[in-house]
């Protein structure tokens, strides 16, 4: 359940990193990249039913959510990619 | 376009982490995160862990627990400040958590902090807290074959109590195997075996924590 927090965690940061490149937030976000790594204690499907549910009605909300496997302990927020 | 992001996510909790830390150091407060899995004896051992600390320290207790008081009641003997969080489902307790509590706590008049975490194996070995010592009180009953199963928070503790060592003839259990088997995981900890329900058996814990408790106030 640790997953939820992670979730929160998450959206924080990509909101924080989104809002200083785009401080009207007119922009869509088509894909986050999360880096899972070592030792693997996020569930990613847990993980996803919190972030989709936490975003729900957001400027994230239908973003394709994509995630790699790392050496580094931790869980990252690896990349966002925004519309054009 | 793409931005790199490249941030761990539990940089949000272990920035409040860092906090709660520095603010224990500058205030000479000790601090102990106790964690297990349910039922594993934590309450117990700070009963009496309490009952012989509390006419030389001054102690203090932040209780989680998903739903309940029941373990702050049984500490509220002691006539010690103790902060209640109920997590309402949550699996652990977060530093900006323990932040809140410490903020409800007089900590000026403290000298030992025990934070009796939420029971559960896997979660809180991921949220640092900003303790000095994190205890993990490992009930024999729970088998040999844990500690590799939950290798993380193992990995992660500083002093391992192997608890109700007074039950492992009736439960089988090889009391050498599970120090193996800790000791295979993690080569640093302090690993002690104790009955937290007998205080003699507490001598070898009593001690370590009061080395710490006068290490910490005399740093």
């Amino acid at each position: 359940m640790h997953e939820g927090k992670i979730a929160e965690y998450s959206y924080s940061i990509i909101e924080e990193v989104f809002k200083e490149k785009y401080p009207l937030m007119d922009k869509k976000i088509k894909k986050i990249v999360f880096a899972i790594g070592r030792p693997h204690t996020v569930m990613r499907d847990s993980f996803e039913f919190y972030f989709c549910e936490l975003t729900r009605g957001t400027f994230l909300e239908g973003a394709d959510l994509v995630y790699e496997y790392v050496e580094e302990e931790g869980f990252y927020v690896s990349s966002i990619d925004v519309e054009d | 376009m793409e931005i790199k992001v490249l941030r761990n996510v539990m940089i949000k909790n272990n920035s409040v982490g860092k906090d709660n830390r520095e603010l224990f150091i500058n205030k000479k407060v000790f601090v102990a995160n106790l964690v297990s899995s349910p039922g594993a004896g934590k309450t117990t051992l700070l009963e009496n862990s309490i009952s012989s600390l509390a006419a030389k320290y001054k102690v203090g207790v932040i209780e989680g627990d998903l739903y309940t008081s029941r373990d702050a009641e049984r500490l509220e003997k002691f006539n010690i400040p103790i902060v209640q969080i109920n997590t309402e489902g949550g699996c652990h307790l977060d530093a900006r958590m323990v932040r809140g509590a410490i903020n409800e706590l007089n900590i000026d008049n403290v000298d030992v902090l025990f934070i009796e975490n939420v029971g559960n194996l896997v979660c809180p070995s991921s949220f640092d807290l900003g303790e000095h010592k994190r205890i993990l009180v490992y009930s024999i009953t729970e088998g040999e074959d844990k500690p590799k199963k939950y290798s993380t928070m193992f990995s992660t503790a500083d002093v391992v109590i192997i608890n109700k060592v007074d039950l492992s003839k009736a439960c089988k259990i090889n009391i050498d195997q599970v120090e193996n088997e800790i000791r295979s995981i993690n080569k640093k900890a302090l690993i002690l075996k104790v009955s937290a329900l007998e205080p003699n058996s507490l001598r070898e814990w009593l001690l370590w924590l009061e080395g710490e408790i006068e290490r910490v106030k005399k740093s």
